[in-house]
């Protein structure tokens, strides 16, 4: 991979391009600062970079400021970017996560773990051809609705930007892996599933599916404001939220709020056609004395209680009109 | 340095060069340090971070660690106020040591 790192730390600097130069065939740059990092990406002839590295304590502009700068740009828009951190308070790797991080490192580094997760960041840049596809945004729908694109498979966790807190599902796993239990202390994961989402789907063009699922993000972000949360869609019309400081959400009030807010967005198909939809909840799981793989279970159980939330409704719709048939 | 550390080459060099940027950064401390003020504390934790970050993947353990400890006193006397100056310049006192007596040793 060609990566950059950025700390102004020029000690951090060597490790790092001595360390991921005994990883693999890594081409490493450095940068001291975020405006040296903007100055050599905005070089055409520095190339374009597979990974980002990135302190997040620095003078000026830091590292989260600069993650986000990254991501609106087209070309960084998915890269894998790690964060690189001394920082144990929980709320710095909140906000680089918000801010489009996709996984971190703590410093003093240890070797065995800078290695996994360089490892991990390839794995996916390597699966994902490039990182290019698969970005449903809010502000280039006007741009996707005019360029004849792909359909998404429905399975698929693509990544949506430019809604607040939103994050890649990739980031999502990392996240809540990679908090220690004391971290998560508090926190609480629960998702929403779009009902009747393979027929939305079938129905939907492209552009239809994406503006679907952004416009439904935005609506689950917009209703858990003012809490802490992060939020990530996993495909199968299914959003997974975690929310922290000890807030329990009453999913059943969440949900109307949610479903009230798609209403009030009025939307509609690409034909015209009224699109009509509600999301529904599943069980919501504490994450207290859950950490790593347990708490990833978490995320599972919630995904999956969402979805089988949703076909039980969609049963017991149809149930009732063959009752209301024999009748 | 530890076993899995000194496998990696060139490792040998960056510890030796952190050595010679810690005389200068041990100097700049104990400046900063003679009049305290926010200002002083201020950039004096953030030397801190920096040694704190990077001396245990050196094998500096106890020299990351103690920096730690310091930067964190720091944060906690100017941001929270839940931390006396004395305890700051315990700190700092402690960590001052551990440094002079590696880079002696290092000599």
């Amino acid at each position: 991979m060609r990566i950059l790192a950025v700390d102004d730390d020029p000690i951090i600097l060597e490790l790092l391009t001595e360390l991921l130069a005994t990883f693999g065939q890594h081409e490493v740059d450095t940068a001291e600062s975020a405006k040296e990092a903007l100055a050599r990406l905005s070089d055409p002839a520095a190339g374009i970079y597979d990974c980002f590295l990135l302190d997040i304590q620095m003078p000026e502009t830091d590292g989260i400021e600069l993650c986000g700068l990254l991501r609106q740009t087209q070309a960084y828009a998915r890269s894998p970017i790690l964060m690189i951190t001394a920082m144990s308070d929980k709320a710095y790797i909140d906000n680089a996560f918000s801010a489009g991080a996709t996984d971190y490192v703590t410093k003093p580094f240890d070797i065995t773990e800078l290695r996994f997760r360089i490892k991990n960041a390839e794995a996916r840049l390597t699966s994902e051809g490039g990182m290019a596809k698969k970005i449903f945004a809010v502000s280039r729908a006007s741009e996707a609705a005019n360029t004849p694109q792909p359909k998404v498979a429905l399975n698929e966790p693509v990544t949506i930007l430019d809604v607040d807190g939103v994050i890649d599902y990739f980031a999502f796993e990392n996240y809540i892996t990679e908090l220690s239990r004391g971290s998560l202390f508090g926190s609480t994961v629960f998702a929403f599933t779009i009902r009747r989402i393979d027929e939305l789907y079938a129905d939907s063009t492209p552009f239809g599916f994406e503006c679907l699922i952004t416009d439904t993000s935005e609506a689950i972000s917009d209703c858990l404001k003012p809490h802490q949360f992060l939020i990530s869609y996993a495909g199968n019309g299914t959003f997974i939220c975690v929310v922290e400081g000890g807030y329990r959400p009453d999913l059943d009030k969440l949900t109307d709020a949610i479903n009230l807010q798609i209403h009030n967005m009025d939307l509609h198909f690409c034909d015209g056609r009224k699109l009509d939809f509600r999301v529904c909840a599943g069980q919501s799981f504490r994450l207290i004395w859950r950490a790593g793989r347990n708490a990833l279970d978490a995320v599972i159980q919630a995904h999956a209680s969402a979805e089988d939330e949703a076909q039980r409704r969609e049963r017991m719709s149809d149930g009732f009109w063959l009752t209301e048939q024999a009748v | 340095m530890t076993a899995q550390a000194a496998l990696i080459p060139g490792l040998e060099r960056i510890r030796a060069r952190f050595l010679d940027m810690l005389v200068d950064r041990l100097t700049e401390i104990e400046t900063l340090c003679e009049e305290p003020s926010t200002d002083s504390l201020r950039q004096s934790q953030q030397i801190l971070h920096k040694i704190a970050g990077s001396a245990g993947t050196l094998g500096l353990q106890d020299l990351g660690e103690t920096a730690r400890v310091c930067e964190t006193r720091i944060i906690e006397f100017l941001d929270t106020g839940n931390m006396e100056l004395s305890q700051v310049y315990q700190s700092l006192g402690d960590f001052a040591e551990i440094a002079e007596d590696l880079l002696t040793e290092d000599r």
